[in-house]
C-alpha cells in the first residue's frame, strides 16, 4: 500500500493531474485535483474529501456482470496520512458494475428487457436487477415494486400526446404527463442518470415551460431539464433504510464507520434548525455562447 | 513582484509553479503564423485500454521479467468472425427451460416407461449395509486431514466459526460415487456376464468437442464429464416411432427478450473441433454419462448443463457417421445422464431426433425426461452457537430408492450386449 501511495506522489510531481483517484462524478474530481494543487500538505480538517474507497476495475474497460474487489481507503489520502479519521473498518464486499446509462432504442418500438435476479447491493443503499435481451447483461437499480419476469421498455420518442407512464418504463421527460414520479434522471442528454439513484429517493415533474421541464428534487429544490433528457418511472426500492436506527457503537463499527464526539467541535451553518424558506425558481434564458480557439504549443 | 517570488522558493517548487502556469503567453517568440498553426485537440486522462508500452532496449528485450503478453488479436486463435463458446462452467440463467429452448426439446418430468420396469430387477445382498460402508467411507472413516475452507451458515452471519479440517468435497465425491457404480456393475454382472466384454469404464475422458451454425451465429462446445460407460451396442430409443412424428405438433415455451446463448462466452479466439473422446475401434456408442457437482449451483441449474453435455456428444457421433445431414435422422440416438452431488442425485434421459435447432416451432422435436431431487441422507452440519445440541456433524435419513434408480440407468439393454449372441447368430447365418 505504502509503495502505491510513493508511486502516485512521484507521478503527481510530474505530470499535475490525479489520475489514480476514483471519483463519483467529475466535479468532485475537479474539486480534488485543486484542492491538491492549492496545499502540498494534507490536513486534518472536515473539508478535506476522501471517498470510502474504491474498485478494482478491469483492465479491458468493457462492462461485466461479474463481482469486483472493493478497497476502502481508510480515511487516508495519497500520501498515506489520516485526513478523515471517521473512515475506517468493514467488511470485505463485492463491488458490481452497475449501468446507469440507458441504450439506444428504435424508433416507435422502443426496447424491451427482462428481469432476471433481484438481490441486496452490498455497498449502495439501493437494490440490484439483473436485466437482459438478446445476447447481453447488465445491472440496474431497481424500482420499488419490481418482481422477477417483468418486462421493461425504453422509448426515446416524444410525441405530442405524453405517454401513460408504467412503473419500470423509461422515457424522455418531454413524452411524461404532470406529476409523474421519476428516478436516475439525466442532467445532460447521453451523459447517463445522476439524479434520484440512493434507495427510496424519488423526483416529480411540476410543469413544463417552453424548451424545458422543471422538476421537484428530494431536497425540494427545483431543476429545470431538456426535453431530450431521459428517466426511469417510478421510487428506487430500498425506502425504509433510514427509518432502522443503529443498536450502538459497535454495530456501526463493523459497518465502517469510526466513532466521534459531538463535544468541542466548531459549528458551521449546516447545524441547527432549518426556518429559513426556499428560493423560487425562477427559468432565465440562457446566453449566448462565444467561440473559443485553443492552440497547442510546442 | 514575479522575480522576488522566484528566488525565495525551492527549485522544484519553481518548476512545478511555472509548469502550472504556463499560457499561451509563455510561448517562444519564433511562434509559427495562425495559418501555419494546426488546430489539435487537447487530450485528458488516457482511456484505460489505450495505455502504450514504451519498447525496451535490446538487452532486455528477451527477459522474462518484462514480459508482455500477446493481445488477443495477435494470437494464433484469432478469426474475424466472433463464436459463443460454451464451457462446464457455463450456468443457465433460466435453468431447463433456456436448455430445452436451445436443444429444441420436450420435457417430461419422471423416469420413461422403459426404464421404469427395470427397477426390482436387478439385486444386491445387503444393500443398505453396503451403501452405508460407502457412505461412512467416504465422511468419516476415510484418514485424510486437510483445511476446509471457510463456512458460514445463513441463520447467523455474523458468527465466526473455527476453522474445520477434514475430507475436501471432491475426494467425498469421487469415493462415494465410483464405490456405488462399482456395486452395480456387480449386480448387474452377475445376471448378464457377458458386460465384462462389451463395456467400458473410462474415468475423466476428453477431448470431447462439436459445433454448429445457431441463427447466423457460431457456437462451439467443450463438454467435461468425469465418467463415462461405453458399450459396443447403441442404446435403443426409449419412445417408439409414432410419438416422434406427433411431436412435430408440441409447442416449447419460449422466452421473448433473452436468447439462449446468453450466458456463452463471445470471443474472437478459438478453435473448432468434432470429436467424441472414445476410442472407435472398440465401444464407441455412449450410454451413460456421470457428473459430478463439485459447485454449489441449483438443482435446475444441474439439470441443464447435463442436458447439454448430452446434446453435444450425440452431435458429435452424428456428425460423423451422418456428415451432411441437416433435418431429421434415420434412427434416434438416445444417451443417459447422472448428476451427482454429496446427498442427492439427479437422472436425465435425452433422445435427439433432429439437428434442425434453429426452427423452434416447425418440425420435429426432441425428447428429454428429468428426475431430480433424489436424496440419498442428509447431512447436517454443526453450529456452535446453539450449544449442547449440535456440535458435530450427522448423517440421517438414508434412502434407498435413489440406488435403486441408478441399477435400473446403469443396466438398461443390458440383454441386448450380450456379445456372445451376437458372435453365434452371424455364425448360424454362415
Amino acid at each position: 500500500m505504502a509503495l502505491s501511495i510513493f508511486k502516485q506522489t512521484f507521478s503527481l510531481l510530474r505530470s499535475s493531474s490525479l489520475t489514480n483517484v476514483f471519483c463519483s462524478s467529475e466535479r468532485s474530481y475537479r474539486l480534488a485535483a485543486y484542492r491538491s494543487r492549492r496545499k502540498f500538505k494534507t490536513e486534518r480538517r472536515p473539508f478535506h474529501y476522501v471517498p470510502k474507497g474504491h474498485p478494482v476495475l478491469p483492465p479491458d474497460g468493457k462492462y461485466t456482470t461479474e463481482p469486483l474487489t472493493y478497497i476502502r481507503s481508510g480515511g487516508r489520502d495519497l500520501n498515506g496520512k489520516v485526513v478523515n479519521a471517521k473512515i475506517g473498518g468493514g467488511p470485505k464486499v463485492n463491488w458490481y458494475m452497475r449501468d446507469d446509462h440507458y441504450p439506444e432504442a428504435e424508433e416507435t418500438q422502443g426496447l424491451e428487457e427482462k428481469v432476471l435476479r433481484i438481490h441486496p447491493d452490498p455497498i449502495r443503499t439501493a437494490h440490484l436487477a439483473l436485466v437482459g435481451t438478446g445476447n447481453h447483461k447488465r445491472y440496474i437499480i431497481a424500482h420499488q415494486n419490481m418482481k422477477e419476469g417483468d418486462i421493461i421498455k425504453t422509448n426515446r420518442d416524444i410525441p405530442t400526446i405524453s405517454v401513460r407512464a408504467m412503473e419500470g418504463n423509461s422515457h424522455p421527460l418531454g413524452a411524461l404527463p404532470m406529476g409523474t414520479i421519476v428516478h436516475n434522471i439525466e442532467k445532460i442528454p447521453g451523459e447517463g442518470g445522476r439524479v434520484c439513484r440512493a434507495g427510496g429517493a424519488s423526483a416529480q415533474v411540476l410543469r413544463k415551460v417552453g424548451d424545458k421541464v422543471i422538476l421537484r428534487l428530494p431536497s425540494k429544490h427545483e431543476i429545470a431539464l431538456s426535453f431530450n433528457c431521459m428517466a426511469t418511472v417510478g421510487q428506487v426500492s430500498n425506502s425504509g433504510h433510514d427509518d432502522i436506527p443503529w443498536k450502538g457503537v459497535g454495530e456501526k463499527m463493523s459497518a465502517g464507520y469510526r466513532p466521534r464526539t459531538g463535544w468541542h467541535h466548531r459549528k458551521t451553518g449546516y447545524h441547527g434548525k432549518k426556518i429559513k424558506p426556499k428560493r423560487t425558481f425562477i427559468v432565465k434564458p440562457t446566453p449566448p455562447k462565444y467561440e473559443t480557439y485553443k492552440l497547442s504549443g510546442d | 513582484m514575479r522575480i522576488t517570488r522566484q528566488l525565495f522558493v525551492s527549485r522544484k517548487k519553481r518548476i512545478k509553479f511555472l509548469m502550472d502556469k504556463l499560457t499561451y503567453k509563455d510561448l517562444p517568440l519564433n511562434a509559427p503564423a495562425l495559418s501555419d498553426v494546426e488546430v489539435v485537440k487537447l487530450t485528458g486522462r488516457p482511456e484505460p485500454g489505450q495505455k502504450q508500452r514504451k519498447p525496451l532496449p535490446p538487452e532486455l528485450a528477451d527477459d522474462p521479467r518484462f514480459y508482455v503478453p500477446p493481445k488477443g488479436e495477435e494470437k494464433k486463435n484469432y478469426r474475424e468472425t466472433p463464436a459463443f463458446l460454451y464451457n462446464r462452467n457455463c450456468r443457465f440463467i433460466e435453468g431447463t427451460k433456456q436448455a430445452c429452448f436451445l436443444t429444441k426439446s420436450v420435457r417430461y418430468d419422471g423416469m420413461p416407461e422403459s426404464v421404469q420396469q427395470l427397477i426390482d430387477k436387478f439385486e444386491v445382498p445387503d444393500e443398505s449395509r453396503l451403501v452405508q460402508k460407502a457412505i461412512l467411507k467416504s465422511q468419516i472413516w476415510d484418514s485424510t486431514r486437510e483445511k476446509l475452507p471457510k463456512r458460514r451458515d445463513p441463520e447467523y452471519p455474523r458468527y465466526k466459526i473455527d476453522r474445520e479440517y477434514g475430507i475436501p468435497l471432491e475426494k467425498r465425491l469421487n469415493m462415494l460415487s465410483f464405490d456405488l457404480l462399482r456395486m452395480a456393475d456387480t449386480a448387474i454382472a452377475s445376471q448378464y456376464p457377458e458386460i465384462g466384454r462389451s463395456r467400458r469404464l473410462i474415468f475423466y475422458p476428453n477431448g470431447m468437442a462439436t459445433f454448429f451454425k445457431y441463427s447466423d451465429s457460431l457456437l462451439s462446445f467443450y463438454l467435461g464429464i468425469d465418467a463415462a460407460i461405453t458399450s459396443t451396442s447403441p442404446l435403443p430409443p426409449f419412445v417408439p416411432e409414432e410419438l416422434v412424428e406427433s411431436s412435430s405438433s408440441e409447442a416449447i415455451p419460449s422466452l421473448y427478450p433473452i436468447s439462449p446463448t446468453i450466458d456463452f462466452l463471445k470471443t474472437n479466439n478459438y478453435n473448432l473441433k468434432n470429436s467424441i473422446g472414445f476410442s472407435e475401434i472398440s465401444c464407441k456408442f455412449p450410454h451413460t454419462l456421470i457428473l459430478l457437482n463439485n459447485d454449489d449451483w441449483s438443482e435446475d441449474e444441474r439439470q441443464a448443463r447435463a442436458l447439454v453435455t448430452a446434446m453435444g456428444l450425440a452431435v458429435a457421433q452424428v456428425k460423423k457417421t451422418y456428415p451432411g445431414i441437416k433435418d431429421r435422422l434415420p434412427t434416434p440416438i438416445s444417451v443417459q445422464v447422472i448428476n451427482m452431488s454429496e446427498t442427492t442425485m439427479n437422472f436425465t434421459y435425452f433422445q435427439l431426433n433432429t439437428i434442425d435447432f434453429d426452427n423452434s416451432e416447425a418440425g420435429v422435436k426432441n425428447f428429454v425426461w428429468f428426475d431430480t431431487g433424489n436424496v440419498l441422507f442428509e447431512r447436517r452440519l454443526p453450529q456452535p452457537w446453539k450449544r449442547d445440541k449440535i456440535l458435530e456433524t450427522s448423517l440421517e435419513n438414508l434412502d434407498l430408492d435413489p440406488f435403486k434408480k441408478l441399477l435400473a440407468t446403469v443396466g438398461n439393454c443390458a440383454e441386448l450386449e450380450d456379445s456372445s449372441t451376437q458372435f453365434k447368430e452371424k455364425l448360424i447365418e454362415l
